[in-house]
């Protein structure tokens, strides 16, 4: 039962690596979305918000696509 | 006057009808609204379509696994990956189901599976908060407070993926980040309720579930890989821990 307690942050940072994993094989990952990651982490750690961080990482990433075209 | 409005609030403090199970669930539903919506939009960036995402909501009404079965679908697991991952998400309510269940043992079989198909991390929150008070529960208190959840949710979803559908390209607007935005909020949110002197346990764990993924992104497809790591991630976690 102490087994379960440990699932939900083994399953959210494996479904977060996942996520910036690129799609060409192994080791390529998604350099974008590693770029938006940190700062979407350190904005949940001072906000503690679900709302806010889902908003400013969407906008942050909206605006790295919008200047890199 | 003091004494009348004390035990006014000492009488709705111990009133057990469905109209306080509602009145108890106004505080959570904020929760429900933001993740509720955020849940519609994703599951339509994913491409399922809004009347599904309302059968999820229904159907599934959990919140994790909603946003996991996105995101899986997305990287088009098939639907056993999706079951199995589900149901080791939502385990926990194995768990919260059995710590409610021996105070509702005068209530009918069939009365208390309702209750217990229906409890969610909130209401069991505001449940075990009564509880700890070492206030009584009825039946009839506890469908209100759910009931009032479970309705909230399914409109805070279908809001979402009518929202999403308005947004023609998504992708553009960078709204398929909003599901790793999201997890990392979860993880974040997880984070901050453990205590200090556990935390290095959880940033090692953390590190060890990161170092699995990548190792398995060479041998098998992203969503076992998550499901493996998982599974390997928290034993990792119950045998390191003192």
């Amino acid at each position: 039962m102490k087994w379960l307690s440990y699932i939900p942050i083994c399953i959210l940072t494996a479904l977060v690596v996942s996520s910036v994993l690129g799609e060409n094989g192994p080791l390529s990952f998604d350099w974008q979305a590693i770029m938006i990651l940190i700062p979407t982490i350190l904005f949940a750690f001072w906000t503690k918000s679900l709302l806010f961080t889902v908003v400013v990482g969407v906008v942050l990433m909206a605006a790295l696509r919008f200047f890199t075209g | 006057m003091a004494n009348v409005h004390e035990s006014i609030e000492a009488e709705e403090k111990s009133d057990k009808s469905f109209r306080q199970g509602v009145k108890d669930c106004i505080p959570t539903l904020l929760g429900y609204i933001s993740i509720g919506v955020a849940a519609g939009v994703v599951g339509v960036a994913a491409g399922i379509s809004a009347l599904e995402v309302v059968l999820l909501a229904v159907l599934v009404y959990a919140g994790s696994a909603q946003f996991i079965f996105a995101a899986l679908v997305l990287d088009g697991s098939p639907a056993a990956a999706i079951i199995l991952t589900t149901f080791i998400v939502n385990l926990r309510h194995f768990l919260m189901s059995a710590t409610l269940a021996p105070h509702f043992t005068q209530f009918s079989v069939w009365r208390n599976i309702g209750i217990g198909i229906l409890l969610t991390d909130e209401t069991f929150g505001v449940a075990s908060g009564k509880l700890q008070q070492k206030q009584q529960m009825s039946a009839s208190w506890m469908n209100g407070l759910n009931i009032t959840a479970y309705l909230c949710w399914i409109a805070s979803c279908a809001a979402g993926a009518i929202f999403g559908n308005w947004l023609s390209d998504p992708e553009v607007f960078g709204l398929d980040f909003a599901l790793p935005a999201m997890f990392i909020a979860l993880l974040v949110l997880q984070l901050d309720a453990i205590e200090s002197a556990k935390i290095k346990h959880y940033l090692r764990l953390i590190v060890c579930v990161v170092l699995l993924m990548i190792g398995f992104s060479f041998v098998v497809s992203s969503h076992i890989a998550v499901l493996l790591a998982t599974i390997i991630g928290a034993t990792i976690g119950v045998v390191t821990e003192k």
